[in-house]
C-alpha cells in the first residue's frame, strides 16, 4: 500500500519546525511581508469600497437615468441623487412631456438648494434642501427607516441619515416649524445623508420666506427643477430614452448610471494605476527579499538537506520542503498583514470616511465577504511571494550532489 | 558486489584543479566488511562518496549490484539510494526536529511504496534491537552521542540495504560507545550478510574488519 500522506506530514513538519528555530528570522520575513500584503489589502478594499460605493449609490437609490439643465456641474456624489445644486433650472412642465417618453416608467422631479441662510443647525451651517413630490417620488422615501405612524403631509421634513434629530421633534428651517416625520437610512450618498428632504408642498409654503432671506434666486422662481429622476420601463433602453429625451428637449443633459460608472472609473483609472505600480514594486522587492533570505536559511542547512538526499529524498521533494516552508511564513506574514489593514482601516475609520466624503466620494465599507474574499486573494499573493523568492534558492540547492552539500559547513 | 573502475574525482577550487581520487580500481564481495583507512585528504571520504551516489566520479564506473548507479537518472539514483544503500556518517546527522523514531522510519516512508505502520512498527523493531525503545518519543538533543548513533545506524538499516557505508561513523565517541558501535557493525555484518565499508583513519579500528584498504594520495595501496 502506497502511503503519501505521512511522509508529507514528516516533511511539512519539517518546514514548520525550521521556522520556529530561527525566530528573529523568520519574524523579520513575516514583518516584511505583512507590510507588502497589509498595503495591498488595505490598498485594495479602499479602491474597492470607493468604487462599489459609488455604482452602488447610484442604483440604490433606483433612479436609471437623471435629467438634467445641460449647464449643470454634475460631481460624482451629488449627481448620484440630483443635480449638483445650482441655480440651473429645469421648467416643470418637462416633467409631464418626460412621463409620456417611451420607455420612462416613472420621473421624479427634485429641486435642491444649498444654503447657510435656513438658521438650522450651528450658526450658518450649509445645508441642502431638497424638495420632492411624494406621489412621483421612488429614490428618497424608499430609503425612509423610521417615520411617525402617519403620512408624510405638508409641513413635515425628512432627515438625512447622518442628522441626529429625533422623529416627531420640530425644527425651525427659515424661522417656520417643520416637524421631523422621518429619517433616512444611510445611503453613501453624501448629499442624501446631510440633507433636509421637504415636499414641494412645504417648499411652497417656505418659499416667501426663503426669498425675503435668500434673495430671488432662480430655484426659489415657482415651476422650476432642478432635475428629474428617470425609472425605465422593463425592456427600455437607456440609449433610446438618451436619444428621445435630448431630441424632445433642448437644453437638457442626461446622466446615466452607465456614463456615470465610466466617469467613475476614469476617475479612479489614474489612483488605480499609481497604487498599482506601487504594489508591483512592493511585490518585486519582497520577493527579491524573500529569495536573499531563503538563500541564507539553505545555506545554513546545506547538511540538512544533503543528508535528507542521501537517503533518498527526491529534488522535487528537497524543493517542495523549501517552498512549503516560504509559502508557510509568507503566507503567515500575509495574514498578519491583512490584520493589521483591518485594524488600521477601523483606527483610521472615522477621518477617513469623512475626508473623503469632504472630497465628494461617498463611502461605505465592504461587505464581509468581499473583504474576505480580498484578504484570501492577499493571503495567497504574499504565499506566492515567498514561492516566487524561494525558488531559486531552492532549485539550486536541489541541483547540487548530496555530497557537496554534507561537506559544507554552510 | 560492488565494483568500481578507474574511479577519478577531481575538485575545481579557485586554486585550479585537485585530484583527490585517482583511478581506483576495488571490488568488494558481497558479506565483506572492509574499511579504508588513510590520512586526512587522502580521498578516502571521496571515495565512499562516489559508491554511495552521493558525488558524480569524474571519471570511471561504479557498479552496486551489477547496476552502473551513476548511469541512472537522478530520480532512480535517490531511489537506489534509499531502497539499496545506507549511511552512517560522521557527524550527528539525525533531523533534530524530528523524534528518534521519524528518524529512523524517514527512509522507509520515503520509498516508493511505503506503508507508515509497516515502517514505523520496522523502525520500533530496530530501536529496540539497539537498546533504544525507550528512546523512541525523544528527540536527538534528547539521548547521548553514543546512542544518536546507533539512532543513526537503526535509519541506515530500515530499508535493508545491501551495502551499508560508513564515513568515521566513531570518530567523536569514547572507546565504550566506539567498541559498542563496531560490535553491532559487526553483527549487522554477519547476521544479515550484509556489504560494509568502512572509512576510518583508525587503524586499531580498521584491524577489527575484514579486509584493510590503505588509501594515499587518491591511490590504493598495496
Amino acid at each position: 500500500m502506497s502511503d503519501r500522506p505521512r511522509i508529507r506530514f514528516l516533511l511539512g513538519s519539517l518546514a514548520l519546525q525550521n521556522l520556529g528555530r530561527r525566530k528573529a528570522r523568520t519574524l523579520l520575513l513575516l514583518a516584511a511581508v505583512a507590510v507588502c500584503s497589509g498595503a495591498i489589502f488595505t490598498g485594495a478594499v479602499l479602491m474597492r469600497s470607493i468604487e462599489t460605493s459609488m455604482a452602488v449609490g447610484f442604483t440604490r437609490l433606483g433612479a436609471d437615468m437623471l435629467v438634467i439643465p445641460s449647464g449643470t456641474l454634475t460631481n460624482i456624489t451629488a449627481a448620484l441623487l440630483t443635480a449638483e445644486p445650482t441655480d440651473l433650472t429645469l421648467d416643470i412642465s418637462v416633467l409631464p412631456r418626460l412621463e409620456r417618453l417611451k420607455g420612462v416608467r416613472k420621473a421624479a422631479p427634485q429641486l435642491i438648494f444649498r444654503t447657510d441662510a435656513s438658521g438650522y443647525g450651528r450658526g450658518g451651517e450649509l445645508i441642502d434642501l431638497i424638495a420632492f413630490d411624494p406621489d412621483r417620488d421612488f429614490t428618497v422615501q424608499p430609503w425612509l427607516e423610521q417615520h411617525l405612524d402617519r403620512p408624510l403631509r405638508p409641513g413635515d421634513v425628512i432627515m438625512g441619515g447622518r442628522r441626529e434629530e429625533p422623529i416627531g421633534s420640530e425644527l425651525l428651517l427659515f424661522g417656520r416649524p417643520l416637524t421631523v416625520y422621518g429619517k433616512l437610512g444611510k445611503t453613501a450618498v453624501g448629499t442624501h445623508e446631510r440633507g433636509l428632504f421637504i415636499t414641494f408642498a412645504t417648499l411652497d409654503e417656505l418659499r416667501d420666506v426663503m426669498r425675503q432671506i435668500c434673495g430671488t434666486k432662480a430655484p426659489l422662481e415657482p415651476d422650476k427643477l432642478s432635475g428629474v429622476l428617470l425609472e425605465l420601463a422593463p425592456g427600455a433602453t437607456t440609449q433610446q430614452v438618451r436619444f428621445a429625451a435630448l431630441a424632445n428637449f433642448p437644453g437638457i443633459k442626461i446622466v446615466s448610471g452607465e456614463s456615470m460608472l465610466t466617469s467613475i472609473r476614469q476617475g479612479l483609472t489614474a489612483l488605480l494605476n499609481g497604487v498599482l505600480g506601487l504594489m508591483v514594486i512592493m511585490f518585486v522587492s519582497t520577493a527579491l527579499m524573500v529569495s536573499v533570505l531563503f538563500s541564507a536559511i539553505i545555506t545554513e542547512r546545506r547538511r540538512e538537506l544533503g543528508l535528507l538526499k542521501a537517503i533518498g529524498t527526491r529534488r522535487g521533494q528537497i524543493v517542495g520542503v523549501l517552498l512549503t516552508e516560504a509559502a508557510l511564513a509568507t503566507a503567515l506574514g500575509g495574514l498578519v498583514g491583512c490584520v493589521l489593514g483591518v485594524l488600521l482601516m477601523r483606527i483610521y475609520e472615522h477621518s477617513l470616511v469623512y475626508y473623503l466624503d469632504r472630497m465628494g466620494i461617498p463611502f461605505v465599507w465592504l461587505n464581509t465577504t468581499t473583504t474576505g474574499l480580498i484578504a484570501l486573494a492577499c493571503i495567497v499573493l504574499a504565499s506566492l511571494i515567498g514561492v516566487a523568492g524561494a525558488l531559486y534558492p531552492a532549485w539550486r540547492a536541489s541541483q547540487q550532489e548530496p555530497y557537496d552539500l554534507i561537506r559544507s559547513e554552510g | 558486489m560492488l565494483s568500481c573502475g578507474a574511479v577519478s574525482k577531481v575538485y575545481s577550487t579557485e586554486r585550479g584543479d585537485i585530484e583527490a581520487v585517482k583511478g581506483i580500481d576495488l571490488t568488494v564481495p558481497k558479506g565483506q566488511f572492509a574499511a579504508i583507512v588513510g590520512r586526512s585528504g587522502s580521498g578516502k571520504s571521496s571515495l565512499l562518496a562516489m559508491i554511495g551516489g552521493l558525488s558524480r566520479p569524474t571519471r570511471g564506473t561504479i557498479r552496486v549490484e551489477e547496476t552502473d548507479i551513476w548511469s541512472l537518472p537522478d530520480r532512480r539514483l535517490a531511489d537506489f539510494r534509499n531502497r539499496r544503500i545506507g549511511f552512517v556518517f560522521q557527524f550527528a546527522s539525525l533531523l533534530t526536529t524530528l523524534r528518534v523514531i521519524d528518524n529512523v522510519a524517514l527512509p522507509a516512508l520515503l520509498g516508493p511504496a511505503s506503508d507508515t505502520r509497516h515502517a514505523y512498527g520496522k523502525a520500533a523493531e530496530l530501536l529496540a534491537q539497539f537498546g533504544l525503545a525507550e528512546h523512541v518519543d525523544a528527540y536527538p538533543a534528547e539521548i547521548s552521542a553514543g546512542e544518536q548513533r546507533r539512532v543513526v545506524i537503526a535509519r541506515a538499516l530500515i530499508n535493508v540495504p545491501s551495502l551499508l557505508l560508513a564515513d568515521e561513523p566513531t570518530s567523536d565517541l569514547d572507546e565504550e560507545t566506539e567498541r559498542e558501535i563496531m560490535e553491532q557493525f559487526r553483527a549487522v555484518n554477519r547476521e544479515r550478510a550484509m556489504t560494509l565499508i568502512m572509512v576510518t583513519h583508525n587503524l586499531r579500528l580498521a584491524e577489527k574488519t575484514d579486509r584493510v584498504l590503505h588509501i594515499a594520495d587518491g591511490r590504493l595501496a598495496a
